[in-house]
């Protein structure tokens, strides 16, 4: 018989594979046997159909009644490994508090993050076209990559004339501070915009009273969210009642929309027809060679291919405006905020925080597996026992498992905890409103769950495999080998955890270094002594009275008037003309208008020539000031005394160049600009003060502009707090990072602690019969350390060019930057040696100066 | 002692009636043919693993088999407590069925 079995035919493949899966450890084999003996008999009488067939139907018939005894007995065995698991919980204080909350601090990084990010991605998402959606934006053709979204007014209704391809199309523009009154009730509204009607076609805005597409056609009419209508018509009906704007305009109030989501990019808590925007700044609604900050939103048909229009439209601008070079074109909305227009998105952070909270659960699982491996020598004997009773393989990995699992589900609800209780501060931090709504949410429970998954799995998969490879016989026996793990792979691992911690170090070394250089940059500018007010109403006609009436007060040292702040020039002028332009250099520069005090005001020093002299005129231009980086653009040669020409003016003169004041944020290049006086385009009033007495000084502005401007809100501001707050996506992310890397070496140093304790333990013998010997304590905190301070220094050969590599990406993102010296990589080391040793030395000193009577009785 | 399952009491009759050569082929074969049911492999081994527990059944291994990697059979034999579950179940057998014969039921 047994000779007849080696012929035997062997059963299908894929239904032996299911049993043998599903069969419990124990009887596995003999099912298997069982099964084979059969199909080869059906196989011999019956023929190999019948016999598969047979084996097939076997498996489906026995799938439920292995599937529920394989369940049960998994089960009953749990209950034994939870109370194992406690009693080792217990019984290794240490290492328990060690493992849960390195893994409960990493588990609560990445949930924190995750709803971070979760937020990110979901902006725009309300927008039910949001695929659809297209921004028309321009750039230049030599440098595709540097878009604007800012266009010519006229573009989009061209565009809507011209071609059937487009189904929806708007304009917006965002408003700047307007002055609302109702009913003697006079406040200032800083988000407004101008739109099309078809903006409600576009976006997804929610109606709440009336419809707002409608509204918007009837150009006396203004469209308010449900908030900004509460605030000023209380609980009356808002429909049909009038506002006015500036004192000056009325606008009849035509519909109330739902408050725009807090994840829409696009804000405004009023909209006002776009063809009304002339009656507010008459600036150049037909203008091809005008940018106020127009953007343009279009879907398009069905059946239109994106990039087949970017194509056709590439040129209408050149088109409609010979001196223009700019080319236009189509990019998706929904890349907007996470790309960005010119990959300045938010995208790169959330890779960044990803990785940096993924790091630091990875640094928690590390410790994991290192302290398991490290105390399996505790454990062997256990699981030997296990063995010798009939424990498979598979088994005892399932106890490991569960045992993780029990210790991942106490760090699980830890996280929660620790969750719940930074969530706030986080959000002071990003200014976000990030809530852990677990029950309205139930993708985010999931991706909880996901993350406590993944730890159970990165954390448990190496000590299970090893826990469970050990061999009885060697165990019983003793062996010294199992007793001291896995030394080299701890080494290696150890040496991951402190190259991340170090990176981090290193990172935000640079960050904070490169943030306090931005926030000291000398600009060019007295950025610490001016205000500015807005230069509204009767302010900027009796500008005059006003000037002379603040002089007065010995607090203020000048004053002056200017389109821009000194920290921007946006506001490009083409057309333009000078005394020996090349050919190829195009007739283009950002232009600055502003009077003659503007230079002394702000604190700008000239190079050659000095301020206008002339009277100011809108019609008159004849005197240009120029900066350092202009000459370098029009590329000419002693430019002062050369005729310069604006649109179609009468030519002027330059009279002087100035050195160059930081005009753009530090992550660009000081643009090229040339101040004019066009008093036109006077926006703020900027006023240097004396940093005494500052309070007084502000209050006597105040009386003076409420004489002029009685109907206006009296409001201004500190140029230094813009400008700071312009740089607060960065700092936000450099104090994000800080906290994440004191996170991450605090984790670090718990599993260092752990490996310490476990060195310590391990060693006891060995010092108490080295101290019999005359070994001096210091000489054993020394040899105790040596090790471990091996490895942090070889941790740092391997984060150096990391960070460099990572840091110097980073860096490029400014134009202005500090440099990676060498002595914040021989910083970050010094600090992670010393982290290290100082977490040690609570171990080692322990153990160097334990009297060697009781260390050599130990055990 | 708990009472026997019918399952249960088929799959001990068969191991007690196959004496020596109780497996899981010749037990599972003993009890369609007691019964007419054919138990799937799944099934089967569920039960004798619980009996195991009880303490019913006793496992024994044979001689490894003499081919490449071949390992011993297991066979399943009755323990005395398996026997007196056994008999406590004809006990009550008879007890219930007591004066009840097969014309019994006849015309009904």
């Amino acid at each position: 018989m047994n000779s007849k079995r080696q012929k035997d035919p062997n059963p299908p493949q894929f239904p032996e594979r299911i049993i043998g899966s599903l069969a419990w450890d124990e009887d596995r084999y003999s099912i298997l046997e069982d099964l084979r003996e059969e199909y080869g008999y059906i196989h011999k009488t019956r023929g190999a159909r019948r016999a598969d067939l047979w084996y097939w139907g076997h498996m489906i018939r026995s799938f439920f009644p292995l599937l529920k005894f394989a369940l049960y007995w998994r089960f009953v065995m749990l209950g034994n490994y939870l109370k194992v698991a406690f009693r080792n919980f217990r019984k290794h204080k240490s290492y328990s508090f060690i493992n849960i909350s390195g893994l409960a601090i990493g588990m609560a990084c990445c949930m924190l993050i995750m709803l971070w990010v979760q937020d990110e991605l979901n902006y725009e998402r309300f927008n039910e076209h949001i695929d659809d959606m297209f921004c028309v934006v321009e750039y230049p053709p030599e440098n595709p990559k540097s878009c604007s979204a800012s266009i010519p007014a006229p573009v989009i209704p061209h565009l809507v004339d011209k071609y059937a391809d487009v189904k929806h199309a708007s304009r917006f523009m965002a408003s700047y501070r307007r002055l609302f009154s109702y009913e003697g009730n006079n406040l200032f509204e800083d988000n407004g915009g101008f739109a099309d009607p078809e903006l409600f076609d576009v976006f997804s805005f929610k109606a709440v009273l009336s419809d707002p597409k409608a509204a918007l056609t009837d150009p006396n009419t203004i469209v308010l969210t449900k908030s900004m209508a509460a605030k000023y018509f209380g609980p009356e009906n808002p429909l049909g009642k009038t506002i006015k704007l500036e004192n000056r305009y009325v606008f009849s109030v035509g519909a109330v929309i739902e408050d725009i989501p807090h994840n829409s990019s696009i804000r405004f808590d009023y909209l006002i027809p776009f063809e009304n925007f002339g009656r507010f700044d008459d600036v150049g609604l037909d203008n091809w060679g005008s940018r106020w900050g127009y953007m343009g939103f279009v879907i398009l048909q069905a059946n239109v291919d994106p990039d087949v229009f970017s194509a056709k439209i590439a040129e209408e601008v050149i088109d409609n405006n010979p001196g223009s070079t700019h080319k236009l074109k189509l990019y998706p909305y929904k890349d907007l905020r996470l790309i960005g227009l010119n990959n300045n998105g938010t995208f790169k952070f959330i890779l960044i925080f990803s990785a940096i909270a993924i790091l630091i659960l990875l640094i928690a699982c590390i410790n994991f597996v290192n302290l398991t491996t490290s105390q399996s020598g505790k454990r062997a004997k256990e699981i030997g026992l296990r063995k010798v009773i009939g424990a498979s393989k598979s088994s005892i990995k399932r106890q490991v498992y569960s045992e993780l699992v029990a210790m991942v589900a106490i760090s699980f609800g830890l996280a929660v905890v620790l969750v719940y209780f930074f969530l706030p501060k986080l959000n002071a931090l990003s200014g976000k409103t990030l809530t852990l709504s677990i029950t309205e949410d139930s993708g985010l429970l999931l991706g909880m769950l996901a993350i406590a998954l993944i730890t159970l799995i990165v954390s448990g998969a190496y000590p299970a495999f090893y826990l469970s490879s050990f061999s009885p016989l060697k165990i019983m026996k003793s062996d010294a080998s199992i007793r001291s793990g896995h030394s080299s792979l701890r080494k290696m691992l150890v040496i991951g955890q402190f190259a991340i911690s170090i990176i981090l170090i290193v990172s935000t070394i640079v960050i904070t270094r490169q943030m306090t250089y931005i926030k000291n940059k000398e600009l060019g500018f007295d950025k610490d002594h001016l205000i500015y007010i807005d230069l509204l109403g009767d302010l900027k006609t009796k500008y005059d009275t006003v000037k002379n009436e603040l002089l007065r007060n010995p607090g203020i040292n000048a004053v002056t008037v200017a389109v821009s702040l000194p920290n921007n020039a946006h506001n490009n002028a083409g057309g333009l003309d000078w005394e020996g332009r090349p050919a190829d250099v195009q007739g283009s520069l950002n232009f600055i208008s502003v009077d003659k005090d503007y230079f002394e005001t702000v604190g700008a020093e000239f190079l050659e020539g000095e301020t206008f002299q002339s009277v100011p005129s809108n019609s008159v231009l004849s005197e240009f000031v120029i900066n350092e980086k202009a000459v370098e653009a029009m590329k000419i040669e002693n430019p002062v005394g050369k005729t310069f020409k604006m649109w179609d003016r009468n030519p002027g003169r330059i009279i002087g160049i100035v050195k160059n004041v930081h005009n753009t944020p530090l992550h660009h290049e000081i643009e090229p600009v040339f101040y004019v006086q066009f008093p036109y385009f006077y926006n703020y009033l900027i006023i240097n003060i004396k940093n005494e007495n500052v309070p007084h000084t502000i209050g006597f502005i105040q009386d003076v502009t409420r004489t002029i401007n009685p109907h206006y809100p009296f409001e201004f501001h500190f140029l230094n707090e813009d400008i700071d707050r312009f740089y607060q996506t960065e700092r936000q992310v450099s104090r994000l990072i800080t906290y994440f890397t004191a996170l991450a070496i605090f984790v670090s140093c718990l599993g260092l602690f752990g490996l310490s304790l476990f060195t310590a333990e391990q060693r006891t013998k060995e010092i108490g019969i080295r101290k019999t010997l005359g070994a001096t304590v210091s000489g054993i905190v020394g040899l105790m350390s040596k090790d471990f301070l091996v490895l942090v220094g070889v941790a740092n050969f391997i984060a150096w060019p990391v960070s460099y590599l990572i840091m110097n990406r980073w860096l490029q993102n400014f134009a202005y930057r500090v440099d990676i010296g060498l002595w914040i990589f021989a910083l970050a080391a010094a600090l992670a040696l010393v982290i290290a040793l100082l977490t040690i030395s609570f171990q080692t000193i322990k153990a160097a100066t334990a009297n060697p009577v009781d260390s050599l009785r130990y055990e | 002692m708990k009472e026997l399952s019918k399952a249960e009491e088929m799959v001990l009759l068969a191991i007690w009636r196959l004496e020596n050569e109780a497996y899981g082929v010749t037990i599972r074969r003993q009890i369609r043919k007691d019964t007419g049911k054919a138990y799937t492999y799944g099934t089967l081994y569920g039960l004798l693993r619980q009996m195991d527990r009880k303490g019913y059944i006793k496992k024994f291994q044979t001689e490894p088999l003499p081919k490449k990697g071949g390992r011993s059979k297991t066979y399943f034999k009755l323990t005395p407590a398996g026997i007196r579950a056994l008999k406590e179940a004809i006990t009550i057998h008879k007890r219930i069925w007591k004066d009840i014969s097969e014309i019994s039921f006849d015309g009904s």
